[in-house]
């Protein structure tokens, strides 16, 4: 009930951004819940706070930073892609499926059925398998997730003529984190090179890779590299990217509030009893 | 009051305010009501009071003037009068200085009547959402008579409340039928608030109170306040054959007030709510959260005092009554006929909310649930902005002349 309340504010004020009586298509719209809906099990399952119970808050944290980023509101109601959307969803159901106990088997099959039909709306589905891999790799090492890799190549073999501009891939990296950073600054998506760009997807990568050598939690690790594979498939999307963003993003500041609230705990004189 | 609460409320009257005044003077094309209004008014700023009766006998005998409902809102003309010999002058200033204090009493009324017959936070929600709705800020351009009209609407319902509260202080039922009778002389519609609001008490009385004298002079004064509507008429007019006919005359349309409905206001009733909706869907949404909670009897027994739901129950009877009578009266689809029941939807909506977030409250721990209204106060300003921006694009872009349901679908393209 305390997720289902929280979330639910979090959908209502996405609902509000984009009920501006600006042209958006019903498939869109549809496209664009969808996609948080299965950013909510995501997030929920990728973004772990030790010591808080359960606690929904990381979640809708995260759900908040990338739903109602002003910078997604505007590119999805500018141009409203619902198979961008779509596809999104089905790798973010498809991942947390693998997530959602993952020593069990018949996971690794079911994480296909939300995922293969999304696939074939848009080339980001390229980096369902990957991505997978990534998260047994952060969270789980005893997944077994070969079939997505067989969907990821069969969607690659799908996608094979489709435009890839590295030079816009790399510049987008940097122009990607100012829109997520600065959504109201309208220069922030603007006025990078690809020096910028080579820079801040080595810092992002070193960002990614910290976590495997024992500095952050995995959720770091498993947000940057999303934030990556989407921006160089999918450059200028920031729909795409961001959840990424956001997962490395709360995942990075949860171990410091932990610390906090630690340091904040009354340290009480045990009692010895008479 | 806690001092964020204070604060709070505090930015969003200002907030409201600010609006307001920074639309007084936007480009509006008068109604043929509006310059009717002033015409009548600068006849009485004139001649004195004594010049209604020439007013009542040139409108009786004048097809031409049939078109608009003059002199049955005798009292908006003289309150427009009172407004002229207040800013000595005749021109529109008046009437727009009129309509802008209306807005802002409106704005601080809703407040005043959340805090104190629900809470702070009610009083808060409630000012927020009536801060930028669109009728109470289209209505400050000109000199519409719904602004004072739907004012007075609201100090109705606000001497309903201290009745409710206090039935036996006596000397607070002169105001309610002085007001209710004066609501009549400035719209014909007024009946119904009166009506309402003398209804629900005399409910009251009966079935709370269990003074079955008390509503017997109650409905005996309402009808005494019926009676002194007529009278006034009477008087005003000189004879009882003329305002009869002048009062009748009012609600008939010669070709040219037709010809102006047929533009504005016709359309399937669909169209109000629709309207409502595009113009601001958190408040019409938290309107049928309010009415739906306030109705469910274990929430609302369980929240609420039985004052608290009967005060709720009034103001959801006075914003039902007056968008439902609208909605399916043909030629009578324009939102600023509706704005009696504004004040009391933005109380309803804000009830709403307020015991939506009771519920939460039991349910979640402290820390989620700051984080709840974290989102709320951002799901509210992004309604604030939006509903803003929708405002400034209807009336600053598109330029529509009247309010009506089928203007506003059409300026946004729906």
């Amino acid at each position: 009930m305390r997720s289902v309340i929280l979330f639910a504010a979090v959908f209502a004020d996405a609902a509000l951004l984009l009920s501006a009586p600006e042209k958006i298509s019903l498939a869109g719209l549809g496209a664009f819940l969808a996609l948080l809906l299965s950013l909510v099990i995501l997030f929920s399952r990728a973004i772990e706070w030790p010591g808080a119970g359960g606690s929904p808050l990381p979640a809708v944290a995260a759900l908040a930073l990338c739903g109602l980023n002003p910078a997604a509101i505007a590119s999805v109601s500018r141009a409203v892609d619902s198979n961008l959307c779509t596809a999104l969803a089905g790798i973010a159901a498809g991942i947390a499926i693998c997530r959602w106990i993952p020593s069990r088997g018949w996971h690794r099959w079911a994480a296909l059925l939300p995922a293969i039909p999304c696939l074939l709306l848009h080339k980001v589905g390229i980096a369902f398998g990957p991505l997978a891999i990534v998260s047994a790799l952060c969270f789980d090492r005893r997944a077994n997730l070969w079939p997505t890799l067989a969907i990821s190549a069969a969607a690659g073999v799908i996608y094979r003529g489709a435009a890839f501009h590295p030079v816009d891939s790399i510049v987008a990296v940097p122009a990607t984190i100012a829109s997520f950073v600065a959504p109201f600054a309208p220069s922030a998506a603007s006025g990078w090179n690809v020096v910028d760009g080579v820079t801040s997807t080595l810092v992002v990568l070193a960002g990614a890779m910290a976590p495997i050598a024992g500095f952050g939690s995995p959720g770091i690790s498993f947000g940057l590299f999303w934030f990556l594979a989407m921006t160089w498939l999918a450059p200028g999307e920031p729909v795409a990217a961001f959840p990424g963003i956001a997962i490395a993003l709360v995942s990075a500041v949860l171990p410091l509030l932990s610390a906090l609230r630690a340091a904040r705990k009354p340290n009480l004189p045990e009692v010895v009893a008479p | 009051m806690n001092r964020l609460t204070l604060t709070a409320l505090a930015i969003v009257i200002l907030a409201g305010i600010v609006l307001r005044t920074s639309h007084i003077r936007d480009e509006h094309r008068l109604t043929p009501n509006e310059r009717a209004y002033l015409y009548d008014a600068g006849r009485l700023y004139d001649e004195g009071i004594g010049g209604t009766q020439a007013l009542f006998t040139e409108y009786r005998h004048d097809p031409g003037l049939w078109a608009v409902a003059q002199p049955a809102r005798i009292g908006y003309i003289f309150l427009l009068d009172a407004a002229m010999h207040v800013m000595r002058t005749k021109n529109l200033e008046a009437g727009m200085a009129l309509s802008y204090l209306a807005s802002v009493l409106t704005l601080l009324l809703v407040a005043w009547l959340g805090y104190r017959f629900f809470n702070a936070e009610v009083s808060l929600i409630a000012a927020a959402l009536c801060a930028t709705a669109f009728t109470e800020i289209w209505l400050v351009r000109g000199t519409p008579e719904d602004g004072v009209f739907g004012l007075f609407g609201l100090v109705e319902l606000w001497l309903t409340f201290e009745l409710m509260r206090t039935p036996r202080r006596y000397w607070l039922y002169a105001p309610f039928h002085l007001v209710g009778v004066w609501a009549i002389l400035v719209k014909q519609s007024g009946v119904f608030i009166y009506g309402f609001c003398a209804l629900w008490l005399l409910g009251w009385l009966l079935f709370r109170e269990k003074s079955r004298k008390m509503a017997v002079v109650l409905a005996a004064s309402f009808a005494g306040g019926l009676a002194l509507v007529a009278l006034a008429y009477i008087v005003l007019a000189g004879d009882a054959i003329t305002a009869w006919r002048v009062y009748l005359l009012s609600f008939i349309s010669n070709d040219e007030g037709w010809s102006y409905n047929k533009e504005c206001c016709f359309g399937p009733w669909t169209q109000i709510p629709r309207a409502l909706f595009l113009l601001s869907p958190l408040t019409f949404f938290l309107s049928i959260v309010g009415i739906g909670v306030v109705s469910f009897r274990k929430s609302a027994t369980s929240l609420l005092t039985p004052l608290q739901r009967s005060c709720a129950g009034v103001s959801v009877l006075l914003a039902i009554g007056f968008v439902s009578m609208f909605a399916f009266f043909p030629g009578m689809e324009v939102l600023r006929f509706i704005t009696p029941g504004q004040g009391a939807a933005c109380l309803v909506a804000a009830l709403g909310l307020w015991m939506l977030l009771s519920f939460a409250r039991t349910r979640l721990e402290p820390s989620e649930f700051a984080a709840l209204a974290v989102l709320v106060a951002l799901g509210f300003a992004i309604s604030m902005v939006r509903d803003y921006g929708v405002f400034t694009r209807i009336v600053t872009q598109a330029r529509i002349p009247e309010l009506g349901a089928a203007q506003i679908r059409m300026a946004l393209g729906q």
